[in-house]
């Protein structure tokens, strides 16, 4: 996922990116050191209750550009993740918007083998607690031996 | 009589010889300033008040409305000072400035007082500031949409439900500022949203907000041009 935000230092502007979970938590980033982990944790859960109060206008809102007095926050939505991207006023959006394409199509691999490989995780954990080892085999029947072998 | 309440006490004084009035009158109605500009003639003075792009108020004495505001408009020379955020508590002008300012200059011209008021062109009506966010929100492809005013005045409505669009983007725009804030991002000036079957866009600036839900089909960075003062 890091390969796939640090394409978008290609495009001049671009301040950094970073990617959510659906449930608000940090995936990914690309930032500046100067931006601590702890606020992402509240961008995540803000850029959520955006979704869900815009919900009944703008329905399964896909995509979303803010306009700051200086910088821009384009924040691409999808089921999976949402992928943002912070740029300077001055960036050539079409080529950032292309940008965000490409690595949403990158991404999508990614994060459903994420997905996979944390569900399957989830899935053999559940299932060890579900169903516990088996208690070692009692043997009821001696086992026969002729001139110090096994026979069975 | 307390007719007024003081919001934020700002403002700038002024006199005018042979400026007009009515030029202030103007610029108080396009600005859509919520001010008072108290005018004294020396020996008696009057205030009008403005709000939502208005002359909503006027008083001199014990004259108010339509009779206080012609009668200041027929002062020839005077001194005046504008107060900031002060609103009117009781409204008694509810014509259109614009026609209040032609009547003053129609009562004027009668009375044969060399009055610096000046009348409209016909042929050129003045362009409210509301009034090109009036034409594009009739645009059919603008499902709601809604105009206001910090104070959450509702400017200018279009739809069903103007309080809910209201609402939801005073609640974004307050969300995005403090996701702003986190980026060390200033002010939210224009959002863009996209969604399978509905557009949105939001306007912030000036003292004013403007949002609006468009169908699929509307281009958001153009429809923003349309509504930033052009």
């Amino acid at each position: 996922m890091i390969s796939t935000l640090v394409a978008f230092k290609d495009i001049p502007g671009v301040f950094g990116s970073f990617i959510f979970w659906p449930d608000g938590t940090l995936a990914a980033r690309d930032m500046p050191a100067i931006y601590n982990d702890d606020i992402f944790a509240e961008i995540g859960r803000r850029l959520n209750g955006i979704a869900d109060a815009v919900d009944p206008q703008v329905p399964s809102m896909s995509e979303m550009l803010v306009k700051f007095d200086s910088y821009w926050l384009l924040s691409r939505r999808t089921p999976h993740y949402t992928l943002n991207v912070l740029a300077e006023e001055t960036v050539n959006y079409p080529a950032l918007k292309m940008a965000s394409n490409v690595a949403m199509r990158h991404l999508g691999d990614k994060v459903v083998s994420a997905i996979s490989t944390i569900s399957s995780q989830v899935k053999l954990a559940d299932l060890s607690q579900v169903f516990p080892p088996a208690p070692p085999t009692v043997e009821t029947r001696p086992r026969r031996t002729w001139r110090g072998q096994t026979l069975d | 009589m307390n007719s007024a309440i003081a919001l934020k006490p700002r403002g700038f004084e002024g006199v005018f010889l042979t400026a007009s009035l009515n030029d202030i009158i103007q610029m108080e109605c396009l600005g859509m300033h919520a001010r008072v500009v108290h005018v004294d003639r020396g020996d008696a003075s009057g205030r009008i008040y403005f709000a939502g792009g208005q002359a909503v108020h006027a008083q001199v004495g014990s004259i108010t409305g339509e009779d206080a505001f012609f009668e200041i408009l027929s002062w020839q020379k005077g001194v005046f000072h504008m107060e900031e955020g002060v609103r009117a508590i009781e409204e008694t002008i509810t014509r259109p400035w614009e026609s209040l300012l032609m009547e003053a200059a129609h009562i004027n011209d009668e009375q044969g007082l060399n009055t610096t008021v000046t009348a409209f062109p016909l042929t050129e009506p003045v362009v409210m500031p509301h009034k090109f966010i009036t034409d594009a929100f009739a645009d059919p492809e603008i499902l709601n949409a809604i105009h206001m005013a910090d104070d959450g005045t509702l400017l200018e409505t279009k739809g069903d439900d103007p309080e809910t669009i209201q609402g939801t983007f005073a609640y974004i725009t307050q969300l995005l500022q403090h996701v702003g804030t986190a980026l060390g991002a200033e002010q939210v000036r224009e959002v863009h949203f996209i969604g399978s079957s509905n557009r949105a866009l939001c306007l912030s600036g000036q003292a004013k907000t403007t949002a609006a839900v468009t169908t699929s089909k509307v281009n958001l960075t153009n429809l923003a041009k349309k509504l930033a003062n052009p």
